[in-house]
């Protein structure tokens, strides 16, 4: 039983294979903006040190953003391809929840992912449940928001506790996989 | 009865040869031929009596039809296609080549039944006449690819069969949402094409009644067009490409306009093509697949630029090309606009028209006169398309072209349509322009420029990058 899980929402190409939940590889490659070029050969190559082809997998997990339009883009693209082509169920994770799973808290905290010009912010409670809307903040939105409250932050993330989180989800029709922007666009604005 | 001639059979051979030719003696020269290992005569016998024969040259695995005769009483009896199908049975071969007369209709009309099609044509081969060559590839099985095409505001996936034939295709157009914005917006693009990608597929293999699984390859535009989309179409045929463990072909964009072409018909080369797009005014000679030189083109704007600034200046809507073109239905040249690139040049030119339109309304509303839209749309398309059809003209006599071709978004414009067509009318040159469905951005198109890369077996790998901006020539 083997699951990839699928992350390119920030410089990062992260790809993850577990096999009974189990994580048997995870390997991360700095790309800047390369993120098209890398991702698919570094899926194969874990797939290839594993010895298996994509017929082999039973399940992905993607996390689609916020983060780079266009990364996110990359990986929420092949995800949604492969659990479509080999009909199998497909999972998501945005990227704040992915980092607030790493965390351990006695009351809700803060996590946030930057970007560019500013950054993406979500509250989360002890038990990892959203606490309201997630924000996007400017650069001078986010310094001041960063005086009045504590924004944790992640060294590594724990594909364990990931893997765990995940079961709780419900898979998704791959059709319907896109993804999660929450920073508007000039143009609709 | 077919066996293949030996030496006491020759005199036969020559009977027969001399009934369609006289001169048919001299031409061969018999000890030559005799003593050829390449060489190759096969006949066909009917009550003892030679009434055809296939003369040919193999090299390994390649075969060249040097004659074919069939006894002017035995013809339509099917001799000359069983006289093919017994050397296709009965050697280890890969093609069938053959050249015949540009006039001889019956043999040509002969050749494409068995299976032959024409690969490109020699002047003067015959002295005086045109020779058309043709090729079979034999024991070739049908070659599908599956295509895919998302480099601006469209997602559109075909299957296209050996090249030619479009099994499939479905376009999922987002005009409608871009033109609350009059134009694309990129970012909206990519957002559209990442949630739509999947569920035109699955149309497109619910419709043919195929799976991907009976793709000999997947292709996908790489280049040129918007970064944000292009990628959602490559990371898409890429994950297909791996999934199914099939070959990836990246296809040129442009080269998908120009080999649209192939849809409904054949490429003749040497074919001069006009590209005429939102990015593109450029014209290209091909002497052969996949051999584009341009030789002349815009030196600014592009004409489909021109075209949606004027649609702007004039208050019409997104897209300007298609509105522009309809105002000036009503319309009448009444406008003195400049001509530009008035000379023998190859060079285009439109941000002269452009500027002197934006100076022209400008003016006219300073001096409070109402500008006439029908008239402004008209005189304009008449010096725009001019332009095309001036450049035109002399690419055809510098290079001496059998076939043109106009491709990309504006050859839907119906009067450059008719202006190109008078033009190679003129020039007794073969016009071939896409149907509507073919014109404007598809996959179809993309899987007819896949294939001869597909023969060649020019692959890419999963690393293939999307690219704005990159050029066939």
């Amino acid at each position: 039983m083997y699951t990839l899980f699928l992350d390119t929402h920030n410089q990062e190409v992260v790809v993850v294979l577990y096999k009974d939940g189990e994580v048997k590889q995870a390997v991360n490659k700095v790309s800047g903006y390369q993120h098209s070029q890398i991702a698919l050969p570094l899926i194969k190559d874990v797939m290839d040190k594993e010895g298996i082809f994509p017929k082999a997998l039973d399940q992905i997990i993607v996390v689609i953003g916020p983060g780079s339009f266009t990364g996110v883009r990359i990986a929420v693209t092949i995800a949604k391809t492969m659990a479509y082509s080999l009909n199998i169920p497909i999972k998501t994770i945005d990227s704040l929840h992915l980092k607030a799973i790493s965390i351990d808290s006695k009351e809700d905290f803060y996590v946030s992912v930057l970007e560019k010009n500013g950054a993406y912010v979500g509250k989360f409670s002890s038990e990892y449940v959203p606490v309201g809307e997630y924000s996007y903040y400017s650069k001078k939105e986010y310094d001041s928001f960063l005086e009045e409250n504590e924004v944790k932050d992640v060294d590594k993330i724990d594909y364990n506790s990931l893997y765990e989180m995940v079961k709780t989800f419900e898979p998704i029709n791959p059709h319907a996989v896109k993804p999660l922007y929450i920073k508007r666009i000039e143009v609709t604005k | 009865m077919i066996k293949e001639l030996v030496i006491d059979d020759f005199q036969d051979f020559l009977k027969l040869g001399k009934m369609v030719n006289n001169n048919f003696g001299n031409l061969y020269d018999l000890d030559n031929l005799l003593n050829s290992k390449a060489d190759k005569v096969i006949g066909y016998y009917e009550n003892g009596l030679l009434v055809g024969f296939i003369h040919i040259s193999i090299s390994f695995d390649v075969v060249d039809i040097v004659n074919i005769v069939v006894d002017d009483k035995y013809r339509r009896k099917g001799i000359g296609t069983k006289l093919l199908n017994y050397i296709i049975l009965s050697k280890d071969i890969a093609e069938i080549w053959l050249e015949v007369r540009k006039s001889n209709k019956s043999a040509i009309s002969f050749y494409e039944k068995n299976g032959f099609s024409l690969v490109r044509v020699r002047s003067n081969y015959y002295g005086d006449e045109d020779a058309l060559i043709m090729k079979r590839d034999v024991n070739m099985k049908d070659v599908y690819i599956l295509a895919i095409e998302s480099s601006c505001d469209e997602t559109s996936i075909a299957i296209i069969k050996n090249g030619h034939e479009c099994v499939q295709l479905t376009v999922l157009t987002q005009m409608d949402t871009h033109s609350e914005y009059g134009g694309v917006v990129p970012e909206i693009a990519s957002r559209m094409h990442t949630e739509n990608i999947t569920m035109v597929l699955e149309e497109t293999l619910t419709k043919a009644k195929m799976k991907v699984e009976d793709m000999d390859a997947i292709a996908v535009t790489y280049s040129p067009g918007l970064l944000g989309s292009l990628l959602v179409g490559v990371e898409f045929a890429k994950t297909l490409s791996f999934v199914y463990n099939k070959p990836l072909i990246a296809v040129n964009h442009i080269a998908g306009h120009i080999y649209a072409n192939n849809l409904e018909g054949n490429l003749q080369f040497p074919l001069l093509a006009l590209v005429v797009s939102g990015g593109h005014t450029d014209l290209i000679i091909m002497k052969d697949d996949y051999v584009f030189e341009k030789v002349g083109g815009t030196l600014d704007d592009a004409i489909g630029e021109c075209y949606d600034k004027v649609a702007r200046v004039l208050g019409l809507k997104y897209p300007g090309g298609p509105n522009v073109e309809k105002e000036a239905l009503n319309g009448k040249y009444t406008y003195d606009l400049p001509i530009p690139m008035n000379d023998d040049s190859l060079n285009i030119s439109y941000s002269g028209l452009k500027s002197s339109i934006i100076n022209l309304v400008h003016n006219e509303k300073q001096r409070g006169n109402e500008i006439r839209k029908e008239d402004l749309a008209k005189s304009f398309q008449e010096v725009a398309i001019d332009q095309l059809v001036r450049k035109s003209e002399i690419a055809i006599k510098k290079y001496k072209v059998k076939n043109m071709i106009v491709a990309g978004g504006v050859s839907a414009n119906k009067m450059l349509r008719e202006k190109i067509k008078e033009l190679t009318d003129k020039y007794d040159i073969n016009l071939s322009i896409p149907s509507m469905l073919f014109c404007t951005d598809n996959a179809a198109m993309i899987g007819a420029a896949a294939y001869p890369l597909y023969l060649r077996k020019e692959f890419a790998n999963l690393d293939l990058n999307a690219s704005s901006n990159q050029e066939i020539y």
